[in-house]
């Protein structure tokens, strides 16, 4: 499920487009908004470690 | 085309051969639960349960990815590969230990052909539903229960993701147009749940009604309960209650031992008759209760029957049935609350077998009368006569006449027949569109092995031939065809043959971490 429309607080949120999406949810991060700027993806140590780790790579 | 048998397994093939309909699959999905899911957004069962029919008529989408071969993810650019029909219903399935809101959706196979076949390849897709929501108590991060949700669509998922709810899934149900045409008839046929109803309603036993004998049976010993029940029981009972009652108030129906009053006929097999008794009674009570118009017809019916004298002179009688009609007013309350609202309905069948019962009454009731001999009772039988005559016009133009001979028989089956007919319109344009889609598919197949003469031949032989029929047109048009290419080389131009046959994009070689670093 995912919830249409934009968080109220952005950010504590990362919005992403839907190429990072897709790796994102292939990687088990399960999308949270969807609007029409893209996907909304709950910020925490989690997610941004693994884009950092990515972005290293 | 053998690369196209070698992606599907044996296991597949019973999904395919029926596979007739060149428009629509029909899709069974799974699309919420209730309970706790991966974004921390548990939906309370009782708001599943009443938000879960916003599906109806949204759409199901997809973002087909033609590099991978399969669709990805939530995406700005999902296109619409289906959609939940308005008329279909949503389901609740206990799965897994959660409520799960299912539905019924209708896959385009022209038009979504990349996406339909991923379901050849693998008949279980997980799938997200997209909703808005209102969630009053949640934190900054989003998370809290939903008490209210608008589904705006679902998304069909990759393979490669996992969905928020676990078990959300989308699997096609029926390939063949005939088994998904079937399979929503037993949902949804108004014609099934029409004939359903009336097979209920038919249930009930048809009562006849003798208003020429008069039957002396103690009226003591007539349980009025069980007369009640008999009465509300029968298919005929909104014109029984006219007759075995003599006070029939509105809301009858709803409470039948409270607006059923004066009772004065018995049953006897499966014919009411006056009783004596009862009418006696009835008298006396309606007197006690001034109802004046309990009084006229009593007294209507004394006459009817010769009875002024006697009554005169059983007056001990009187008292006695009195007594019982207050012991059956009583009892009739008790029992009230055990009675259930009925709805009111007749078939054309009691309604011919009444009005000849009531016409055969009449009859007899007029021979009966004219056998009598005193002037003055000719006089009184005359008026009664002509009362009698004004009640059966004013029964006959009465609302309950109108509301069994204009709403079942002008409504309920006017609206049968025209939708008969519409079905039938429905059918034969199908038929028609599906046999020359058939038929070009045949030529189509072969269209390099004959030539112009034949083919032009053959295919207006086809064109004359029914849908059924074109299964063994098909082998006679194979049978050709074999017989005109031996020995030459198969020409094919390919542009009558359909999409849909070849195979589907085999996934590419990329990797999510390639993608990753190429996008990132």
């Amino acid at each position: 499920m995912i919830i249409r429309g934009t968080p109220k607080n952005k950010n504590n949120f990362i919005l992403v487009d839907s190429e990072t999406a897709k790796i994102l949810h292939k990687n088990g991060f399960v999308p949270m908004y969807i609007d029409e700027s893209g996907i909304y993806y709950k910020k925490n140590k989690e997610i941004l470690d693994f884009m950092e780790r990515r972005i290293k790579n | 085309m053998n690369e196209t048998i070698k992606q599907f397994s044996i296991n597949d093939v019973n999904l395919f051969k029926d596979d007739d309909s060149a428009d629509f699959a029909l899709a069974e999905i799974y699309f919420l639960s209730d309970g706790n899911n991966a974004q921390n957004c548990p939906i309370p069962t009782e708001v599943l349960k009443r938000d879960a029919k916003t599906v109806l008529g949204k759409f199901v989408v997809a973002k087909f990815d033609k590099w991978v071969g399969d669709v990805t993810s939530h995406d700005t650019e999902e296109v619409i590969i289906g959609y939940v029909p308005m008329e279909s219903e949503v389901r609740f399935v206990e799965k897994d230990g959660k409520t799960f809101a299912v539905c019924d959706a209708i896959i385009s196979k022209i038009y979504s052909t990349e996406v339909y076949n991923l379901f050849k390849e693998e008949n279980y897709r997980s799938v997200s539903s997209e909703f808005s929501c209102s969630q009053p108590n949640a934190n900054e991060m989003g998370e809290g229960e939903v008490d209210a949700l608008i589904v705006r669509g679902i998304t069909l998922l990759g393979k490669s993701v996992r969905p928020a709810i676990s078990g959300a899934n989308m699997q096609i149900k029926k390939f063949s147009e005939k088994e998904a045409d079937e399979y929503y008839l037993s949902l949804n046929n108004p014609l099934k749940k029409f004939a359903d109803e009336r097979d209920e309603k038919l249930n009930g036993k048809i009562y006849k009604v003798n208003k020429v004998e008069l039957k002396d049976k103690s009226w003591g010993d007539v349980d009025k309960a069980v007369l009640r029940n008999k009465v509300m029981s029968a298919k005929n009972k909104s014109i029984l209650v006219k007759d075995v009652y003599l006070l029939v108030e509105s809301g009858w129906e709803d409470a039948p031992s409270e607006h059923l009053k004066y009772p004065v006929m018995e049953l006897v097999g499966d014919t009411f008759y006056y009783n004596r008794g009862a009418l006696s009674s009835a008298l006396a009570y309606a007197k006690q209760e001034n109802e004046t118009t309990v009084i006229s017809k009593v007294e209507k019916l004394y006459k009817k029957f010769k009875l002024n004298d006697k009554d005169k002179e059983d007056k001990m009688s009187d008292i006695k049935e009195k007594e019982d009609v207050v012991m059956a007013q009583e009892e009739t309350k008790v029992d009230d609350k055990e009675k259930e609202v009925e709805k009111k309905e007749m078939s054309a069948e009691e309604e011919k077998e009444m009005g000849c019962d009531k016409a055969m009454s009449d009859e007899e009731e007029s021979k009966d009368e004219v056998k009598e001999g005193k002037e003055e009772d000719s006089k009184e039988e005359k008026v009664e006569e002509k009362s009698m005559s004004e009640q059966a016009k004013e029964f006959a133009e009465s609302e309950t006449d109108k509301e069994y001979i204009g709403k079942m028989f002008s409504q309920e089956l006017k609206g049968m027949v025209s939708e008969i007919l519409e079905l039938k319109k429905f059918q034969e344009t199908r038929l028609e569109l599906d046999k020359t889609n058939k038929l070009n598919s045949i030529m189509a197949s072969v269209k390099g092995d004959l030539d112009e003469k034949q083919f032009t031949e053959l295919q207006a032989e086809g064109a004359t031939k029914t849908f059924a029929e074109l299964d063994s047109f098909e082998n006679k048009v194979k049978a050709f065809a074999y017989e005109a290419s031996k020995g030459k080389e198969k020409q094919d131009d390919g542009i009558m043959k359909f999409a849909g046959q070849g195979k589907v994009q085999t996934k590419a070689e990329l990797t999510a971490d390639d993608i990753f670093n190429k996008y990132l």
